[in-house]
């Protein structure tokens, strides 16, 4: 019980810092959305492009945008095993490492979310003629976004604390960051990607960033022709237990525990 | 030896023991996520083999790839600030200026041999997609000298501007998103004016929109006074980031 006290603590002290960012959040948001908006539905429709593409290039920047913002929390937590060490402190208080580890998880995906709460606002409201209306829809999104969020926020904080800073530095976004954006369906849906190009439409199917994409475009557009909920959900469930497993693995190498 | 020529070298020491790790991933990998991904597929969402040419995409990604590398170079100026102020005993060596010149003309150097790197890379792996029939090389050759110095001096001045790793996020979202999306990443400048002139004019205040449209021009030609004029306006955007860059970095390093 003291343990969890403990955990929540932590977790409500990263959050409170986070409520302060919140007006930077919503402004940042409705610059990324603004230019989503003039990109996708104004210049490459205009360039050729078939409009039923838009909602889904849209979710696609929604998650890209949000990369720099997990690679900036990454960022402190890499500068901090490196330098600061305040995670020495952290390791000291009475709280088990999967707990240490979850709550290090939980905080960047919360942070994201908060900070992505504002690009979706702004855009549904740019793109609501591209979006679907339904109950019920906003639920599943949103637990197809966390899910992503945390999968995401697993998997790399596993690459933090299994790799040097120097390989941080030089590689994280070169060989961490930009095959999770690019090979994640991000700008074309699954199948049309599967239609051009088979074989590396196979190897998307390997990212979880494919199955969150999809299942958010599914669950906006109402379109039988994105991977659906039913299948992403679980592979997003299945690739949270295998990051948060990973960064437990990492950290307990890392800290020599 | 004096102290411009040591930091270059010391720069020199570290970095070339990764050379073949780096030319793997910065210009191969990097091509294979841009120009593949965004090359092969965005024609499949109705785009004539993607806006004409795919490779005109492509180039238009590069500038992703371009601030993505020189972030590597960038972020110690921020990192140390915030840890071992390395930086500060260089100062007093020598002065901020020259540090900086320094950094700016390494990061540059090492730009310029990836982006070329990476434009060798592209012909290999796009192949018949990047036409390049009508490619002028020397002019190509010295766009991508003037966009790496413009990009590293742009990315420095954020760099030694920023007092804190939190403030990362907000050089990303805040700069890049809006220079990079309204400086002709996907769509072309001629695009943009023509479905909003007023933004096609205000692009004129944005450098991304040089870059790529001089990287265009050189690539698929045909190469007019118009390019030149372009390097000499990215120079003086260079010029004018990396002063700025100075005196802001000289600030960060006196508040404390």
């Amino acid at each position: 019980m003291r343990e969890f006290i403990c955990f929540i603590r932590l977790v409500q002290r990263d959050l409170y810092i986070l409520k302060s960012y919140f007006f930077q959040f919503l402004i940042e948001g409705g610059i990324a959305a603004g230019c989503f908006y003039l990109l996708y539905a104004c210049f490459l429709p205009a360039m050729g492009m078939t409009p039923r593409f838009v909602p889904a290039m849209f979710m696609g920047s929604l998650v890209s945008n949000m990369i720099p913002v997990i690679f900036s929390s990454l960022q402190q937590v890499a500068i901090d095993l490196e330098k600061h060490r305040y995670i020495e402190y952290i390791a000291t208080l009475p709280i088990s490492n999967a707990l240490i580890i979850l709550r290090f998880i939980l905080s960047m995906t919360l942070g994201t979310l908060i900070c992505w709460i504002p690009v979706c606002g702004c855009g549904a409201l740019l793109f609501h003629a591209f979006l679907r209306e339904s109950p019920g829809s906003l639920s599943t999104f949103l637990i197809i976004a966390f899910l992503l969020l945390f999968a995401v926020c697993a998997i790399t904080t596993a690459i933090v604390f299994f790799f040097s800073y120097t390989w941080f530095n030089s590689y994280m976004w070169v060989c961490g960051l930009m095959p999770l954006i690019f090979f994640g369906c991000e700008i074309v849906p699954w199948r049309d990607a599967y239609r051009v190009a088979p074989y590396l439409a196979t190897l998307f199917l390997l990212n979880p960033v494919t199955y969150g994409i999809e299942g958010m475009r599914s669950v906006i557009t109402g379109s039988p022709h994105y991977i659906p909920t039913s299948v992403c959900i679980p592979v997003l469930l299945l690739w949270s237990f295998i990051g948060y497993f990973g960064a437990l693995y990492s950290f307990n190498k890392r800290m020599g525990r | 030896m004096n102290m411009f020529t040591h930091i270059l070298m010391r720069e020199w020491t570290v970095y070339k023991r990764r050379i073949p790790y780096v030319v793997l991933t910065d210009c191969g990998l990097r091509v294979l996520f841009f120009g593949m991904v965004h090359g092969y597929l965005l024609p499949a969402t109705g785009m004539p083999q993607g806006y004409g040419p795919s490779g005109m995409l492509y180039i238009g990604t590069f500038i992703f790839g371009l601030f993505s590398m020189v972030i590597a170079f960038s972020q110690e100026l921020l990192t140390d600030y915030e840890s071992d102020r390395h930086y500060d005993y260089l100062v007093m060596q020598s002065s901020a200026h020259t540090v900086f010149c320094a950094k700016l003309l390494f990061c540059t150097l090492i730009l310029w041999f990836l982006s070329i790197g990476n434009f060798i890379f592209a012909k290999l792996l796009l192949s018949h997609w990047l036409d390049t029939t009508h490619l002028s090389l020397v002019p190509l050759i010295i766009m991508l000298g003037i966009a790496s110095y413009t990009v590293s001096a742009i990315t420095l001045l954020c760099y030694a501007s920023l007092t804190s790793v939190v403030q990362v996020r907000m050089f990303w979202r805040r700069i890049l998103v809006p220079l990079t999306f309204l400086g002709g990443y996907l769509a072309p400048w001629e695009i943009v004016y023509k479905v909003f002139p007023a933004l096609g004019i205000a692009m004129y205040f944005n450098p991304i929109v040089y870059i790529l449209e001089g990287l265009r021009m050189a690539v698929f030609g045909p190469v007019t006074t118009l390019l030149y004029l372009y390097i000499i306006l990215l120079g003086a955007v260079g010029c004018l980031c990396a002063l700025v860059g100075i005196h802001a970095w000289r600030a960060k390093l006196d508040s404390l």
